[in-house]
């Protein structure tokens, strides 16, 4: 399903080449959770920048649903994250000055399809999130736990194959941290969508198929059960 | 004989010297007011030179001169009168000419039948002064023209003839009528022979003619004794002198 | 939700820096409008004057000042009336009306109006018929007089007919047949303040004066004058025959030249100009204001298009994270692109419309107490302003917009 062939990032920070990731080499199967742990710079978000088609690698070639990502045109590619690949965010980044109806459109909106599709997709997944009450409230009018469902209801619309999530629990209460993990857990039982979620919180990486661990932009295998004993210890 | 023929001769010297010196007080009438002037002068069929002024300056006096010695050639027709405009004694005579608002030295001469016969400022000629002594029927033509009427003349060969058929046509027409002043001038009145030299038609001719003058001097045309309505009617309408509708067409 | 919606929503939110760039567009665009309106306007009364007035002639005195053709006897200066007999004995060939005026600033119950004195025709066509002998003779002797001009002989029509008695015709022809000493004729916009109609009676300096006529309304000051005989005024006023202006209107465009040096010649004391001698500093003044507003139009469009630029650069600053969401929910730079580009145009053209409504109502409100004209508003100015106030905001937006679609999507990821 997704597959990254000698994958490396290099940015040029002070005229100084920074290796943010190093000959990385990943295959997920569909329908997995992946979980990936690492301390802050590690290069966590460069790698979930380059599975979701938004930062070209500097060589190597990631592959998703068999089409090599950064081969298609910018906007093909766009269209084709519109539709494969949903993020779920640790700041929610809803849009402010809209109502959480109309955040969650928004990724239909992009590529313009009907209002009246548009409203009624959104409108069944705020209901799926408990959420109908506050569709016309903006996000300043919305709590964490309830700003965080209506970024992974928006996330959700487009049924994306792929979902990539950076911290989504980050700034969670734990009964809303439970809520987005049970949500993420049900993609990949339900809907046998793929998920790859980049966190701290080793008792969520606990839940994932596969730990991998990030660290000076070297990706490598973890034992699950070892993470199940530090986030029970 | 000898004795009685010089007495008489003598008496008639004195007759006609009197009278001479009479006629001289009557033409430049000094204690006479400006009205009074133009009453006698109507009365005894004179022609009223009136020179307004308002400083006795050189130009007044060359008018005055030039005025003067006309007034002296034509003494048995003419009077001669000076107004200062702001004489309040001649204040009437000086509204009557507006002589506040006209540039002065002005003379203007009037015409027993009250017509103007010129006026002129700052200076004048002889010639010019002699041409403002009309005859009967040139006075009414102007005195036509300066009630705003067009002046139909219609020039007989006899006292008995006709005036053309266009011009009483004209005359009786409606767009006309009310408009226009018919005057009859006949070749055998010997006094009129001074008109017909100035509009230039021989006395002698035999058929009748008509000639159209408008307001304020504009001579429309001759006209001989077969001349049609339309052409006399063309001719003013040409002229524009009626703002008639088919006059605008034609004035610029 | 369409593109325009997401843009218009977002502007609602922040409407501050928006407004800020839309003043800045709408005062070039309005003071386009205003300055343009009023400059086409005066144009066009000049061009309308000018076919209305043809060959005219003032006759002024020689220290009077003016401006306009409407105004050429608000000077305060006068010439004796004597110098309209001098012009019609001369025997001028051309000239076919004379329309000396006198102005007395006063009030009727209490309203300021101007009390202008106007000479009847009749007065001089007496005294041009005084001439009646010498004309003659002049036809006579020296053949047409006319014949130094096709179609024209210098005389004035002395003939009435019924429809040149009709005093309302003055707000037109500028000439009245007949007056009565006591008779006036009331421009539109006094009969309506002080209620007056045709027949009442008002009192003016003590005397009692009848309406002859209320004039039409004309779109110009004469709407606020009363006309009155030209003596009567001259009385009033205390101050003799003085007149402040003679209109001379010749018979066609083609003496005016002659004309004038003639009445030059024969009035040494006065001042002689044509009206197209008038029109072309009133021409010059409205080319003078268009190029003016053109200049000025010109400095706040690039004011307002620095301050577009402004907004959308802070906004795309402001913003990043949030176009970065965007981008990884599938927008195109082309998207970000057009976003950005859509605000700054509805910048652009709400602020072309405000500065279209503003400077036509300023050019409505102000525009009459500037020039004295009816206004209509210049649809050139109004298009030209609505394009390029669109454009500046296409064009100041520009660099915005691309750092926008070349912004690193990766910042959706960090906590900005």
């Amino acid at each position: 399903m997704l597959e990254l062939i000698e994958v490396s990032k290099q940015y040029s920070r002070r005229n100084q080449p920074v290796d943010a990731l190093r000959s990385t080499s990943l295959k997920v199967d569909t329908g997995k959770f992946i979980a990936i742990v690492g301390p802050s710079g590690s290069g966590k978000t460069t790698l979930l920048s380059i599975l979701g088609g938004m930062l070209a690698p500097s060589s190597g070639e990631v592959k998703l649903l068999g089409e090599s990502l950064y081969q298609l045109d910018s906007s093909v590619r766009a269209k084709f994250r519109n539709e494969k690949i949903g993020f779920v965010f640790q700041n929610f980044n809803l849009v402010p000055w809209l109502t959480a109806l109309e955040n969650v459109q928004l990724p239909l909106s992009i590529f313009g399809s009907e209002a009246d599709v548009q409203q009624s997709r959104a409108m069944e997944l705020l209901e799926r999130f408990q959420l109908t009450d506050r569709a016309d409230h903006k996000p300043s009018e919305l709590s964490a736990g309830q700003q965080q469902r209506v970024a992974l209801a928006r996330t959700l619309i487009t049924t994306p194959k792929l979902i990539l999530a950076d911290e989504p629990t980050g700034n969670l209460d734990p009964e809303a941290k439970q809520l987005v993990l049970e949500t993420l857990v049900n993609c990949r039982e339900k809907s046998g969508q793929t998920v790859i979620l980049v966190t701290h919180d080793h008792s969520i990486a606990s839940s994932a198929d596969r730990v991998m661990t990030m660290k000076e932009g070297i990706l490598s295998e973890t034992s699950s059960s070892i993470l199940s004993v530090v986030a029970a210890g | 004989m000898k004795t009685l023929k010089c007495t008489q001769f003598c008496l008639a010297m004195l007759f006609v010297l009197g009278n001479a010196a009479l006629n001289t007080t009557s033409a430049f009438s000094a204690d006479l007011s400006a009205r009074q002037v133009l009453e006698n002068a109507s009365e005894e069929g004179k022609y009223t030179y009136l020179l307004f002024y308002r400083n006795n300056d050189q130009r007044t006096r060359m008018m005055e001169s030039e005025t003067s010695q006309h007034v002296k050639n034509h003494a048995d027709r003419t009077q001669f009168k000076k107004v200062h405009v702001y004489d309040r004694g001649e204040s009437d005579v000086v509204n009557q000419f507006d002589a506040k608002r006209i540039p002065v030295p002005a003379v203007i001469a009037v015409a027993p039948n009250g017509a103007i016969t010129c006026i002129h400022n700052r200076s004048i000629s002889q010639q010019q002064l002699e041409r403002s002594l009309l005859t009967t029927k040139y006075a009414e033509v102007v005195l036509a023209l300066q009630n705003d009427k067009i002046a139909v003349v219609s020039l007989l060969p006899t006292d008995d003839s006709k005036p053309t058929k266009a011009a009483r046509q004209f005359l009786k027409s409606d767009d006309f009528s009310d408009r226009s002043v018919h005057i009859q001038v006949s070749a055998e009145d010997e006094s009129e022979r001074d008109f017909y030299a100035r509009v230039k038609v021989d006395p002698e001719t035999e058929q009748s003619q008509v000639i159209l003058f408008a307001p304020p001097g504009r001579h429309l045309g001759t006209f001989d004794n077969d001349v049609t309505l339309e052409t006399l009617t063309e001719k003013v309408h040409a002229s524009g002198s009626c703002n008639c509708e088919k006059c605008k067409h034609n004035h610029n | 939700m369409k593109i325009r919606s997401l843009v218009w929503k977002e502007i609602r939110q922040r409407p501050a820096p928006s407004l800020a760039a839309l003043l800045a567009v709408a005062l070039g665009v309005s003071a386009l409008v205003c300055v343009q309106s009023i400059a086409d306007s005066s144009a066009q009364q000049v061009a309308r004057q000018m076919s209305e007035l043809g060959a005219n002639i003032l006759v002024l005195p020689k220290s009077a000042n003016l401006q306009d053709y409407y105004a050429a006897d608000l000077h305060g200066e006068t010439l004796p009336e004597e110098y309209v007999t001098s012009i019609i004995l001369a025997q001028a060939v051309g000239v076919e009306e004379m329309a000396p005026k006198l102005c007395l600033q006063t009030t009727i119950q209490e309203t300021p109006i101007t009390l202008t004195g106007i000479l009847p025709r009749s007065e001089f066509f007496k005294k041009s018929s005084w001439q009646s002998v010498d004309l003659m003779f002049q036809e006579m002797e020296a053949g047409a007089l006319g014949s130094q001009h096709e179609n024209c002989t210098g005389r004035t029509c002395q003939l009435t007919d019924e429809s040149m008695k009709d005093l309302k015709s003055y707000s037109k022809t500028r000439v009245v047949h007949d007056l009565a000493p006591y008779d006036a004729l009331i421009g539109a916009d006094v009969a309506q303040k002080l209620q007056l109609t045709e027949e009442s009676e008002f009192q003016l300096l003590g005397d009692t004066f009848r309406v002859a006529a209320v004039l039409p309304a004309s779109g110009t000051i004469d709407d606020q004058r009363v006309f009155a005989h030209l003596h009567t005024v001259q009385d009033l006023s205390e101050q003799g025959p003085v007149v402040n202006v003679i209109e001379v209107m010749g018979c066609c465009e083609d003496v005016t030249a002659g004309l004038v040096s003639e009445l030059e010649d024969l009035l040494p004391e006065a001042r002689v100009i044509t009206i197209s001698q008038l029109v072309e500093a009133q021409v010059g003044m409205n080319r003078l204001m268009s190029r003016l507003s053109y200049l000025l139009f010109a400095i706040l469009m690039l004011v307002g298009g620095a301050s577009i630029a402004s907004v959308m650069f802070a906004n795309v600053s402001e913003r990043r994270r949030e176009l970065g969401t965007l981008m990884a929910l599938g927008a195109t730079p082309r998207y970000l692109q057009r976003l950005v580009l859509m605000k700054a145009a509805m910048i652009g053209i709400g602020g072309g419309l405000t500065g279209m409504i503003a400077g036509g109502v300023l050019a409505i409100v102000v525009g009459p107490s500037i020039v004295d004209v009816p206004l209509s508003i210049s649809i050139p100015a109004i298009g030209w302003g609505l394009i390029i106030s669109f454009l500046i905001a296409m064009i100041f937006s520009y660099l915005p917009a691309r750092k926008a679609a070349h912004l690193d999507p990766s910042v959706c990821f960090q906590d900005v």
